[in-house]
């Protein structure tokens, strides 16, 4: 076999392989398989309980699963936390830091000290469209504000794959569809210093298929008792999508297709 | 709390004056001979003449109190992480922690004399112990009920356990360990005087032994006010020191 090209972009940055994980021995989520290339955004959508959440809890390294294996570039980091960069479904925020020293946080875990780490930090501030905030509280910041300052500091922890559980799920749809177009170029422009220049990838998980459709790659649907992955859709269309993309029929027959599989095991 | 409520504060101050007010025209009018019921103008006056001996004392229970306190939060501190940190000891210990809050402070207090002598030790050993138990429960509470998603990112970010306290668990329990602390702040003079009343040379519960035993009950009630004024101080001190310790929920809005 000849190296092409195509050959890293085949290889999975991420995955996972037959993940279970049981809740006082009942499985929650079972067989669950999942390919992420560099660069790419997946998205999983299914219906509330299905186990999304505790799913990525566990490719966090955060818990355990009973069975399967969690790969980062060939590495089974199965249990591990801190390998992959995880923002959860609430900004979470700590109150009482400001929100530098909220940004800051994975430095001071992974030890630097915290002048150096303001001194790191401090430049993307404007990047993300935070400049200003850096020593306010968090309480005093909207809530599309909270949310890139909670996405900055999931960026920040420099791992080439972020797992974001419903990022926009508190905002309104106004400033829902700015982020998600903002978002789409954070992803896809970033390369994480850790990951030797590999691009940044991203699975995310949402309630809304239009937006899993709009950001993703492919869209995994969730559905059952324990939640299995119950269908894989690629969606083709280049990237950067434009905002006249949900209008077409090529998307309309998508999104169709999706609801039908999400709908129909519901 | 009616915290910065100034039309609360002006109710208390109109009630306070009418009480005073009342207390001193029952006094004045002799339906109450004086030795069994000063009037405040009269404990006033007894105060003023007393005043370098009152601050002697004063200055002495004051101390006692801060080192007993000082001692309690130290100790509370690291027991509330022990009781968080390891379940064996959490188990093994909490029973005889409740125990000791059982025992009547009053009939400790003269053994505590007779084993550490007449000097500060026993005075201090009194406030440790009635101001250390609600410090750990508060701390340890607190520590135990941390916002579990909060501990679930940052173990995300691959924290040590040093960390989850560092950054979460102790900036957490700040809101219950002010709360806690001001109960603590007014037990502590309390204990000190009481601890005093059952021996000793220098302390406001001692004076108070001295001028029951000479009928100065003016005097009396004038050790009783300052008591309950360098409670209430150090209630309001705790209060100001939150306020700067906890920034984020004073600026917000």
């Amino acid at each position: 076999m000849t190296t092409s090209p195509d050959a890293a972009r085949d290889t999975p940055v991420f995955c996972c392989r037959d993940i279970v994980k049981c809740y006082e021995g009942e499985p929650v989520i079972s067989g669950i398989n999942l390919d992420l290339r560099a660069g790419e955004i997946i998205s999983l959508v299914g219906p509330s309980g299905v186990g999304k959440t505790t799913l990525f809890n566990v490719l966090a390294g955060v818990d355990k699963p009973d069975a399967g294996q969690i790969l980062l570039n060939g590495a089974d980091i199965t249990g591990v936390a801190g390998r992959v960069s995880y923002m959860m479904q609430k900004a979470l925020l700590l109150e009482y830091r400001t929100v530098l020293n909220n940004v800051i946080l994975p430095l001071l875990i992974r030890g630097v000290p915290q002048q150096a780490a303001r001194e790191q930090v401090t430049p993307f501030f404007t990047e993300f469209g935070l400049s200003g905030c850096e020593d306010k509280y968090p309480g005093q910041l909207s809530g599309g504000m909270q949310q890139r300052a909670a996405l900055l500091r999931s960026c920040l922890q420099e791992n080439p794959v972020i797992l974001l559980d419903e990022p926009f799920s508190a905002l309104d749809a106004l400033t829902r569809r700015n982020m998600r177009d903002w978002f789409q170029n954070i992803i896809r422009s970033a390369r994480p210093p850790a990951s030797g220049s590999q691009r940044l990838s991203a699975v995310f998980i949402t309630h809304d298929v239009e937006e899993a459709i709009v950001l993703s790659d492919r869209v995994y649907t969730l559905a059952g008792t324990p939640g299995r992955i119950s269908a894989v859709f690629e969606i083709a269309a280049a990237h950067p999508r434009s905002r006249d993309y949900p209008l077409t029929p090529e998307f309309a027959a998508q999104k169709k297709a999706i609801l039908d599989v999400v709908e129909g095991s519901a | 709390m009616t915290e910065s409520n100034p039309a609360g504060y002006r109710a208390a101050a109109i009630l306070g004056v009418a009480l005073v007010l009342v207390w001193q025209a029952v006094s004045s009018s002799g339906m109450v001979p004086a030795y069994l019921l000063p009037g405040p103008a009269q404990i006033v006056l007894a105060a003023a003449k007393d005043a370098p001996l009152l601050a002697m004392h004063l200055l002495q229970t004051l101390k006692e109190a801060a080192a007993g306190l000082a001692l309690a939060l130290a100790v509370s501190f690291a027991l509330a992480i022990l009781l968080d940190a390891n379940r064996f000891f959490r188990d093994a210990v909490t029973p005889f922690l409740t125990v000791t809050q059982t025992m009547p402070t009053i009939a400790l207090a003269p053994l505590l004399v007779l084993w550490l002598g007449y000097g500060q030790a026993p005075k201090i050993a009194l406030v440790f112990l009635t101001c250390f138990f609600p410090l750990t429960v508060a701390l340890a509470g607190a520590f135990a009920h941390a916002d579990a998603d909060a501990l679930r990112f940052l173990k995300s970010l691959g924290a040590s356990r040093v960390q989850l306290y560092r950054y979460i668990k102790i900036p957490q329990s700040l809101p219950a360990f002010f709360s806690a602390l001001r109960i603590s702040a007014s037990y502590s003079i309390i204990g000190a005087v009481v601890a005093e009343w059952l021996g000793g040379d220098s302390g406001l519960g001692v004076y108070m032994i001295r001028v029951r035993k000479s009928y100065s009950f003016d005097r009396m009630f004038a050790a009783i006010v300052l008591v309950s004024l360098l409670s209430l101080l150090l209630i309001k001190l705790v209060s100001v020191i939150e306020r700067a310790a906890m920034p984020w929920k004073y600026r917000v809005q």
